[in-house]
């Protein structure tokens, strides 16, 4: 394994420990800020409580991630196709971001109720932005000269999607992607904070009502660690996906 | 008569760029085109395969007049331009699979193809992996996969070093020679011209007119040191010399 792949862990640690002494050092009261030796106790005494409030917001957020991809593919073919279109959906696109999600979040639970629902459309809301922009975007950029290729061979408009726009826009779609599944925790949580019975975000009211500082804390913690993985399963994904992405030495002809 | 372009003429934004062009290609024969750069012999070959409109003349394919050659050629660029993510089998079957005949007859003439290019051991490598050279191989192979009888390349060498050009000449002449295809060719360097074409249609500075068509007349493979290869060099550089002195 690479050294380098320890850095991060290195200084997490480091900041744990600084983070630790000082708490000790100055005496915080617990209540103001736990040390982690104090948030870690709370991990494993409330390990199923924090396991099923986070089981709810995992499956908020992926069915949030499933339905943006649902919603993203249609909007950007659309948008693509047909420039008026294009031209219709672009600013509401636009707005659908320039409105704090917050400010949605009550609506959406008014209309949606205290369901899983209203959760999964914050989620959805926040994570199909920048997967739809960055489709439409590759769909676009397909190099002219591959796409001319195609088209004077006699291939259709949809072959010409299939074998040449949709491969091309897939590491666009995959940097989209990567930019939503991190920023895919918020939509979920507030959506808890305003109404649900459930979640890592209702947790976190609750635990802060009673002033039970380390519970929120690890229920933070354990929503970064959703969105890193998220992040990495991403990465992953687009590793098999797209083996001609990596780098590898050039193969040189002999004689 | 393959191909008969007749007296093609374009403008583009008010500045006439092909000026009458005509120009013919018989069945199986190797036909290029030279010409001062930026001349208008890639716009030339734009109107044919359909990329560019024209204003005027005609276009007549198989006897036949068409609009243009979309569907009908095999077209080829400077660049490359094997898809990234598709491996060299996976370009070269790009053809079939658009045409719907991908079976097991197209797959096995791929792979004889490929072993002709001498890419056989290559197959399942992406093109990121592997030399200019081998890479333009691939490239015509994939172009003589799309299974038309007509084949139309744009500086196919321009991109590759002197020596692997010199390489890959000899497999632009078995396109016509091997594959019995008829080879519609624009280049810049006046010895590949010499070296491949029946027949050496000289273009003019813009607007593109016909200047001079050669017939070569030597038995292929020819040799670059031959002396009457050397006159028709110096003959066509020449000209070629006076068109750029005249054009600017």
């Amino acid at each position: 394994m690479d050294r380098r792949n320890f850095y991060p862990v290195f200084i997490l640690l480091a900041l744990i420990a600084v983070w630790e002494f000082l708490v000790r050092l100055f005496e915080v009261p617990s209540y103001i800020l736990p040390p982690p030796s104090g948030i870690f106790q709370t991990f494993a005494v409330n390990f199923s409580l924090l396991l099923r409030h986070t089981l709810v917001t995992l499956e908020e957020i992926l069915l949030g991630i499933i339905l943006a991809l649902a919603l993203a593919f249609p909007l950007a073919l659309v948008m693509f196709f047909r420039k008026s279109l294009e031209r219709a959906f672009y600013p509401l696109l636009i707005a659908s971001q320039a409105i704090p999600v917050f400010a949605l979040a009550p609506l959406f639970v008014y209309w949606f109720g205290y369901s899983i629902l209203s959760k999964v459309l914050m989620a959805a809301l926040i994570v199909f932005f920048p997967i739809t922009l960055n489709l439409l975007q590759g769909i676009r950029d397909a190099d002219r000269d591959l796409v001319d290729l195609l088209w004077v061979a006699g291939a259709t408009k949809w072959q010409i999607l299939w074998k040449i726009r949709f491969p091309w826009a897939l590491p666009f779609l995959f940097a989209g992607l990567k930019i939503g599944v991190s920023v895919s925790t918020i939509g979920a949580v507030i959506g808890e904070w305003v109404g649900s019975e459930e979640g890592l975000g209702y947790l976190m009211l609750h635990a802060n009502a009673q002033l039970r500082i380390s519970l929120i804390f690890a229920s933070i913690l354990i929503l970064s660690a959703i969105g890193l993985a998220l992040f990495y399963g991403v990465e992953l994904l687009e590793r098999a996906l797209l083996p001609w992405k990596r780098r590898d030495r050039k193969w040189e002809e002999k004689g | 008569m393959k191909l008969i372009a007749r007296d093609i003429r374009k403008e583009m934004n008010g500045l006439l760029v092909l000026d009458g062009v005509s120009v013919q290609l018989d069945e199986g024969e190797f036909v290029t085109v030279v010409g001062p750069s930026g001349c208008g012999k890639t716009t030339f070959f734009n109107v044919l395969i359909g990329l560019a409109t024209y204003d005027g003349g005609e276009i007549v394919y198989e006897g036949r007049g068409v609009e243009n050659l979309r569907g009908l050629v095999a077209y080829m660029q400077q660049r490359d331009l094997l898809l990234p993510w598709r491996t060299l089998m996976g370009n070269v079957l790009i053809g079939p699979e658009i045409q719907g005949e991908l079976n097991g007859e197209t797959l096995t003439r791929a792979k004889e193809l490929l072993s002709f290019f001498r890419l056989d051991s290559f197959c399942d490598m992406y093109p990121s992996q592997l030399s200019g050279g081998m890479r333009q191989r691939a490239a015509l192979a994939r172009t003589l996969m799309f299974g038309k009888d007509l084949l139309l390349l744009d500086e196919p060498l321009s991109a590759l070093d002197a020596i692997t050009r010199r390489k890959l000449q000899s497999y632009l002449l078995a396109l016509s020679d091997r594959f019995g295809k008829s080879v519609l060719m624009i280049t810049h360097d006046v010895e590949e011209a010499l070296l491949l074409s029946d027949r050496i249609y000289v273009f003019s500075a813009l607007p593109a007119r016909v200047r001079r068509v050669i017939k070569v007349e030597m038995e292929k493979p020819r040799s670059i040191a031959d002396r009457r290869f050397l006159e028709l060099k110096e003959e066509i550089l020449d000209e070629l010399l006076e068109e750029v002195q005249n054009g600017s």
